[in-house]
C-alpha cells in the first residue's frame, strides 16, 4: 500500500469531497439529538440504556451514510474528472489504489467515531455503561463500516455516474436498515425471521441491546457478530476482486 | 312588628322569585346533584411507566333519579403549567357514561391510569350531569413521578454545545491551511 496515495485520498475525502464539513454536520446532528433527549418529557420514561441504544443506532447510520457517500464517489468522480487515467499511469497497482481509497474513507469513518465518542461518554456518564458503549462504538460499527464502505467502493468501480453510484449505495444501506425498524412485521413470517437473523444491521442493533442491558451470552454474541464479520469479509474480498475491473471513461 | 312581618314576606318572595331565575337555578342545582368521593389512591409516587386504577364513588344527592351522568379524569401538570387530557393512557382519557343513578344511590367507578412521564401532576375525577350542566369534582390525587433516566443532563447539554464548536473550529482552520498551501503552490 502506498502511504502518499493514502494521504492524497484522505485529503481528497476531507477537503474536495467536503468530508470535513460532513463531520461538522454529523456533530451538529448528534448535538441536536442530545438536546432533544434532555428536553423532551417523553424521554424521562427511558432508561439510560434505552437512550444509549438510540444514540449508538443513530451514530451507526450516520457514519455509514457519510462513508458510503464518500466511498461511492471515490473512483467514479476520478473518472468523471478525467483524473483516473493519470492515476492508472502511475506505478501504483489497481489493487493498491483501491486499498488506498478504501482506507481513506475508513479513516474518515474513524474520525466520525471519535467525534461521536464524547456524546456516548456524556450520555453514559455516571453508569457502568461507558466502556461497553465505547466498545460497541468501535467494534460492531467498525465492522459495518468496513463492509458498507467496501460495497460503496465496488459500486464506484462499476458505475459510470457518481450520482447513480451514491444513490445505489444509499439504497443498499436503506434496504438493510429497514428490517431493523420493522422487526415486528418481519417476525410474523419465516422469511422475515430469516432476514432478521442474517441482516448485519439488525444483528448490530440486537448486539447493542443485549450488551447494554446485560442480557448477552457467548452464543448470542457469536450469533450476532457472525453475519457482520461474514458481510465485512465478503464485501472486502469482493472489493479486492473488483479492483481489477477499474476502467477509464467509456472503456467498458 | 307588622313592619317586620311585611319585610320578611317581601324578602321571602324575593328569594323565591330569584330561585326561579335560570342562572341561579342552575348554580343551586350544581351543588346538589351528586357527590364524587375519591376512594384510592390519594397520592402516587413512583417512576414512569406507572399503572394504577383510580377508584371513586358517585353519590346521587337528590331525591330524583339522575340519568346519563358522565365521569372523567382531569389532569393538571403543575411543573409545566399545562392541562393534559390525552397523555395518561387510553383508558385515562375516556369518558365513562353512567346510565342512571337512583335517588341517594351510590356507584363505584374504576378508571385505569397509565402515567408515562416524570413530573408533578394533580388528577381529579369529575362527574357532569349533561341535563343540568352541574359538575361535581373529587379531591385531587397528588402524583409525583421521578425521572427514570439517570442521564446527567447538564453534561450532555455541555457536550452538545462544545463539540460542534470544536469541530467547526478545526474544520475552518484546516480548510484555511489547505487554501493557503494551495495558493503557495500556485
Amino acid at each position: 500500500m502506498n502511504v502518499s496515495m493514502l494521504k492524497k485520498e484522505l485529503s481528497e475525502n476531507l477537503y474536495d469531497s467536503k468530508g470535513i464539513w460532513m463531520i461538522v454536520a454529523v456533530s451538529l446532528i448528534f448535538s441536536t439529538l442530545c438536546v432533544l433527549a434532555t428536553t423532551i418529557k417523553e424521554v424521562t420514561a427511558y432508561s439510560q440504556t434505552d437512550i444509549l441504544q438510540y444514540a449508538l443506532k443513530s451514530e451507526a447510520l450516520l457514519i455509514l451514510l457519510v462513508c458510503m457517500t464518500l466511498g461511492a464517489a471515490c473512483f467514479v468522480s476520478e473518472r468523471e474528472n478525467n483524473t483516473l487515467e493519470s492515476l492508472l499511469l502511475t506505478p501504483v497497482s489497481k489493487l493498491s489504489l483501491t486499498i488506498s481509497k478504501y482506507l481513506g474513507v475508513l479513516i474518515v469513518g474513524v474520525i466520525l467515531m471519535l467525534t461521536a465518542a464524547p456524546y456516548i461518554l456524556a450520555i453514559s456518564a455516571g453508569s457502568d455503561l461507558s466502556i461497553k458503549a465505547l466498545a460497541l462504538c468501535f467494534g460492531p460499527i467498525m465492522l459495518l463500516l468496513m463492509a458498507f464502505t467496501a460495497v460503496s467502493v465496488i459500486l464506484s468501480v462499476m458505475m459510470e455516474n457518481s450520482k447513480v453510484s451514491v444513490l445505489i449505495s444509499a439504497l443498499c444501506l436503506a434496504m438493510l436498515a429497514i428490517p431493523s425498524f420493522m422487526s415486528s412485521i418481519f417476525k410474523t413470517s419465516s422469511l422475515g425471521r430469516l432476514v432478521l437473523r442474517i441482516d448485519p444491521i439488525v444483528c448490530a442493533f440486537e448486539l447493542f441491546k443485549q450488551v447494554l442491558t446485560a442480557t448477552f451470552s457467548a452464543a448470542s454474541i457469536i450469533q450476532n457478530l457472525l453475519p457482520m464479520v461474514l458481510f465485512a469479509v465478503c464485501a472486502t474480498t469482493a472489493m479486492l476482486i473488483f479492483s481489477r475491473q477499474i476502467s477509464l471513461k467509456g472503456e467498458k | 312588628m307588622k313592619r317586620w312581618k311585611k319585610a320578611l314576606l317581601v324578602l321571602t318572595a324575593l328569594v323565591f322569585s330569584f330561585m326561579h331565575l335560570p342562572a341561579i337555578k342552575v348554580s343551586a342545582a350544581s351543588f346538589l346533584d351528586c357527590e364524587v368521593t375519591l376512594k384510592s389512591p390519594h397520592t402516587i409516587e413512583g417512576m414512569p411507566l406507572y399503572e394504577t386504577n383510580v377508584v371513586f364513588t358517585v353519590t346521587n344527592k337528590t331525591d330524583s333519579r339522575l340519568d346519563n351522568l358522565l365521569a372523567y379524569l382531569s389532569f393538571a401538570d403543575i411543573q409545566n403549567g399545562r392541562i393534559y387530557d390525552d397523555e395518561f393512557g387510553a383508558a385515562g382519557e375516556t369518558v365513562i357514561r353512567l346510565p342512571g343513578l337512583a335517588a341517594k344511590e351510590s356507584t363505584t367507578i374504576t378508571i385505569p391510569l397509565q402515567i408515562a412521564f416524570a413530573g408533578h401532576f394533580l388528577i381529579s375525577a369529575s362527574v357532569v350531569n349533561p341535563n343540568s350542566g352541574s359538575v361535581a369534582v373529587s379531591d385531587a390525587i397528588s402524583v409525583t413521578m421521578t425521572r427514570i433516566t439517570a442521564m446527567n443532563n447538564s453534561l450532555v447539554i455541555m457536550t452538545a454545545v462544545i463539540m460542534p464548536v470544536i469541530c467547526l473550529t478545526i474544520a475552518v482552520c484546516l480548510t484555511n491551511r489547505k487554501k493557503m498551501s494551495r495558493q503557495h503552490i500556485d
